[in-house]
């Protein structure tokens, strides 16, 4: 932009205050100057590169590609290149996977021992017990898979979550404006448990408070979680108050794990 | 040395531990995104080592200064997605031949990349108030919502305080000297 007026123009223009007319005689005046062409491009650009669904398209110059290309053509990169290739051949079925399947069968075995063993010699089961058989947190939904364009916090507190490193969690989460973290309940239900796991009741209380009277469609689910709660604080006739609000309604989330949970309790 | 520091130092090296960390645990996050954003495993496949390779470039040949390495990979995929994907419906490519490396320009993407990592970095740069509102923008928050969030008077309000931010950003990419470099 090249001086004041011109500026203050363009505000004008950018920000819906000129009349039909005046826009179109600004149109003219953005046609016959590059400056202001080149600061509307940048101006788009910038929602381009913030937002998930586009990526502005430059056009880079012949020149400044002719200089990059050797860092793509040359033997390191090249040799690089070729390792990451002799991996993939070598681990056709992606050794996460494999290593997935080796674990989960491992799991299974020990698991299968373990119910052999409970059902040899039943034992009525402590409420930490109880807490660490439902604290199983693969069915909290996915953040990424929303595809909103908050993925990358979302990728980071999902990582973070998967590794169990709940005070990150709950530090990534603050990097989120409160007024979209209040309406993302997938991502309070990440930080509600991340501060239940590192036993800050209360502030898990409350975000699954927050949950329950949300008048979302995943209000109900701020139940089951806010029963774990109580169940890791063994406070059993909280625990029991929150469960007979799941049983009450078979359509809320998780029905079947609180009629179990409700049994397993006892009295 | 920090754990991201020695992760980015056997990386350069080709260490095959790391790619077993890589495509163990960030890969089947970028096949999940790739694929729910209508692509496909093999698709996924090729994101993920053309990623690597320009990131492999990238710290090879610049200061970057990233706080995650595994994030900021996951970040290259899917920018280089987006791209392909942008890329595909402007030129209707068939998708089949839409990540193959023959007409893949890496060159061209690390450049991109490069000035998104610029349009990042000078982001970080501006009042709390101008990052907060160009991130509600960004997250297509309503400019009704903006104005109940930030207490302003209008949507006119909003608007202006949106141009400033934004003209101010624009100045600060472009007034660094990589922007020149990058620039046509």
């Amino acid at each position: 932009m090249e001086n004041n007026s011109e500026n203050e123009a363009l505000e004008r223009y950018l920000t819906g205050q000129m009349t039909p007319e005046e826009e179109a005689a600004f149109e003219v005046v953005i046609n016959s100057s590059p400056s202001l062409r080149e600061f509307l491009q940048h101006y788009e650009a910038l929602d381009q590169w913030g937002t998930e669904e586009s990526w502005p398209m430059y056009e880079v110059s012949r020149e400044l590609l002719e200089e990059k290309q050797p860092l793509f053509d040359n033997p390191e990169t090249l040799a690089f290149l070729e390792k990451v290739k002799a991996f993939r051949k070598d681990n056709p079925s992606r050794p996460a996977r494999i290593k997935i399947r080796r674990l989960w069968f491992a799991i299974g075995s020990a698991a299968a021992v373990l119910l052999l063993l409970w059902a040899v010699f039943p034992h009525e089961k402590s409420m930490q017990e109880l807490y660490l058989q439902h604290n199983s947190w693969n069915e909290v939904p996915s953040l990424t898979a929303k595809g909103d364009s908050m993925e990358a916090l979302s990728f980071s507190i999902e990582t973070q979550f998967t590794s169990r490193d709940y005070e990150k969690v709950i530090a990534t989460s603050q990097m989120v404006p409160d007024s979209l973290l209040q309406q993302n309940i997938p991502m309070l239900l990440y930080v509600g448990i991340s501060h239940m796991e590192l036993n800050d009741f209360d502030t898990a209380s409350a975000i699954f408070e927050h949950i329950i009277t949300s008048k979302t469609l995943d209000f109900h689910k701020g139940y089951w979680y806010q029963s774990l709660l109580y169940l890791k604080k063994e406070d059993k006739v909280a625990c029991r108050e929150v469960l007979q609000k799941i049983i009450m309604n078979p359509g809320y989330y998780k029905y079947k794990e609180a009629m179990e949970l409700w049994k397993e309790l006892g009295n | 040395m920090t754990s991201n520091q020695l992760l980015i130092q056997a990386f350069l090296k080709g260490d095959s531990e790391i790619f077993r960390h890589l495509y163990g645990t960030i890969f089947p996050k970028v096949a999940r995104y790739v694929i729910q954003h209508g692509g496909s495993q093999e698709m996924a496949e090729d994101i993920f080592q053309n990623a690597i390779t320009v990131l492999y470039v990238k710290l090879k040949n610049e200061k970057l200064h990233i706080q995650s390495f595994d994030n900021y990979l996951f970040i290259v995929c899917r920018n280089l997605w987006r791209r392909e994907a942008i890329k595909n419906r402007v030129t209707n490519t068939a998708q089949e031949t839409l990540v193959s490396e023959k007409i893949m320009n890496l060159t061209e993407f690390y450049i991109e990349q490069g000035q998104w990592d610029l349009f990042q970095e000078k982001l970080k740069e501006l009042s709390q108030n101008c990052q907060d509102i160009l991130k509600m923008l960004f997250q297509k928050v309503s400019y009704k919502e903006m104005v109940v969030h930030f207490g302003y008077a209008s949507e006119t309000v909003v608007r202006q305080r949106m141009f400033k931010c934004k003209a101010k950003l624009i100045q600060l990419i472009k007034d660094d000297a990589r922007y020149v470099r990058l620039s046509n």
